[in-house]
């Protein structure tokens, strides 16, 4: 039994070791081949961004300007907006204004209207009593 | 008339000039003749009991920062639906008011904080007529819960709900209607007002070379743009200019305001005034103190009043493009209006410091038309003309009083019902 138990450990401890011995083996390789693929990455992203530079500055450019135009057309817009309201205003005052002169004109109707009546009535009273006098007259023979 | 007036708060309590302008309203139909009775929270600052006031109905906690931030998400939640939705305590009270008071109409205010939209469904249910003041897109504000709108509801307020609505500027329809809350019944825009008796002409205006004395009150936040005028000063003193003062009145409500001057590095050309009475500011407006009233606030304000009392007195109003008190007055005839950024505002204000811009015949018409077309005794028959028609407007009742208030406690556990699973599956995903 305990000869087993040794056995075990010494079959696990050599396949550690084994297991160590062979990643500080490979270890040296994998590292160069990472280095390598760096190397590569960088100089691709190199070589792109050499390419497409122009076309990275220009996409910058075109974005500040979009954002400049997103202002712009922000602020046109609030521009109209208040010259809207302020047309509102302007159309409330005229409409208030026409209110007030509306009641002045009324209140000069009903003051010459007045007056007018009392000619009116002073003719008609005149009528009136020449007709009234007319037909005694004729009554009279 | 029999007039009941609904305030979610009444003065000595008051947020902003949809407060203050409720008590001017009830005073003006109480000094002509008619029977008002303001049901109103219960207030927050202590005040003597005035007859017809009566301070019963209960405010949720909805306009206090230390429950907004201290408190769970889903209280939050239960708290903001219960202050826009429904309140069957208010309802009580209000079906008890309508019994012992008998009025003709019902004018409402800000119902905000009070389930607003409870107290109009059960006007609507027992068929009692009513005026609906806006000065503020409310409806919108009553079918949401916080800041999440509920289309569901919002599409329902249109086809239930149909008044008359008094909003104080076309853009408080538009915010409200944009919501898809549809506005059923009779819309008459009718503007703020002043109080007081017309002054004697101003004479003396700003000439350059003088000391520009600017002045701004209301809410210290970045809503109102505070923030723009600290930095056109900034900008001013950059290109400068020094011969001018910004005094700001009243309550700081963003933190992030009061260190701007200092870090703008002009803590000597604008002062933090904090609150002043209503009564107190215009006396200062009345003794011209001030040149210029900025009032770079945002687009959705809905009138503004602080602006309307300063320019009765001459003092001339430079406003934002677009704001509410904007759809009343004229840009260069009545007011100076310009678009909301620092610069902008340095630029009218460099105007008036170097003489390209006359305040006088601005300051004196503007003075005129408020005090001709802007007055409460102006605006009060308009306001009686609403109230008599919608008395007149017969509705038939959908049901007794005792059902709408029996439907209120059902909607209320209806709603926190929902609202406490919606927040439990909310969290479990």
């Amino acid at each position: 039994m305990n000869w087993g138990i040794l056995e075990q450990n010494c079959h696990r401890g050599l396949i550690s070791m084994l297991g160590r011995l062979l990643a500080t083996i490979v270890r040296g390789p994998v590292r160069m081949i990472k280095a390598a693929g760096r190397r590569v990455e960088r100089r691709l992203a190199r070589r792109i961004s050499e390419r497409y530079a122009d076309e990275i500055v220009q996409f910058a450019a075109l974005n500040h300007a979009m954002h400049e135009l997103n202002t712009n057309v922000t602020a046109r817009l609030d521009r109209q907006e208040g010259f809207h309201w302020d047309h509102v205003a302007l159309a409330r005052r005229l409409a208030s204004l026409e209110d007030h002169v509306n009641r002045l004109l009324d209140q000069a109707n009903v003051d010459g209207h007045g007056e007018a009546r009392n000619v009116v009535r002073l003719a008609l009273t005149e009528t009136l009593a020449a007709t009234t006098a007319l037909g005694q007259l004729e009554q009279a023979g | 008339m029999k007039v009941l007036v609904l305030s979610n708060l009444y003065p000595p309590d008051f947020i902003g000039g949809y407060e203050l302008c409720c008590r001017q309203m009830v005073d003006g139909l109480l000094g002509r003749g008619h029977q008002v009775r303001v049901l109103t929270t219960v207030p927050r600052t202590p005040c003597p009991a005035v007859e017809h006031v009566a301070r019963e109905l209960e405010l949720v906690n909805c306009y206090d920062p230390f429950d907004v931030l201290h408190n769970r998400p889903v209280t939050r939640k239960v708290t903001a639906a219960k202050a826009a939705l429904v309140s069957a305590h208010n309802v009580h009270v209000l079906l008890d008011n309508l019994r012992r008071f008998q009025p003709d109409v019902v004018y409402l205010w800000n119902l905000f904080g009070l389930g607003g939209l409870g107290l109009v469904g059960c006007l609507e249910y027992i068929g009692a007529p009513w005026v609906w003041y806006l000065g503020d897109c409310v409806p919108r504000m009553l079918c949401s819960i916080g800041e999440d709108l509920l289309p569901g509801l919002a599409s329902q307020f249109g086809r239930y709900v149909r008044g008359s609505f008094m909003p104080v500027s076309e853009r408080v329809i538009h915010e409200i209607e944009a919501a898809g809350v549809e506005l059923q019944g009779d819309i008459n825009t009718s503007p703020n007002w002043v109080l007081g008796r017309q002054p004697e002409p101003r004479k003396r205006y700003f000439r350059p070379g003088e000391r520009l004395r600017i002045v701004s009150s209301g809410q210290m936040g970045r809503h109102k743009g505070i923030h723009l005028l600290v930095e056109a000063a900034a900008v001013l003193r950059a290109r400068g200019f020094e011969n001018f003062h910004i005094d700001l009145y009243g309550k700081v409500t963003d933190p992030s305001v009061e260190p701007l001057p200092r870090q703008h590095g002009v803590t000597d050309l604008v002062t933090f005034r904090g609150m002043c009475p209503q009564e107190e500011l215009v006396d200062r407006y009345a003794r011209h103190e001030y040149d210029v009233f900025a009032f770079p606030t945002w687009k959705r304000e809905p009138f503004g009043c602080a602006p309307l009392e300063a320019a009765a007195y001459g003092t001339v109003m430079v406003v934002s493009e677009s704001c509410g008190i904007g759809e009343w007055f004229v840009d260069g005839v009545h007011c100076l209006k310009t678009a909301r950024t620092g610069e902008a505002f340095a630029d009218v204000l460099a105007g008036i410091l170097e003489g390209k811009i006359d305040l006088k015949p601005v300051g004196r018409r503007a003075s005129a038309v408020i005090w001709r077309d802007f007055h409460l005794d102006v605006l009060l028959p308009e306001i009686e003309t609403a109230l008599a028609r919608a008395q007149g407007q017969s509705r038939s009742p959908a049901g007794t009083a005792e059902e709408a208030y029996r439907l209120a406690l059902l909607a209320e556990k209806l709603t926190r019902a929902l609202v406490q699973e919606n927040a439990s599956f909310a969290e479990a995903a």
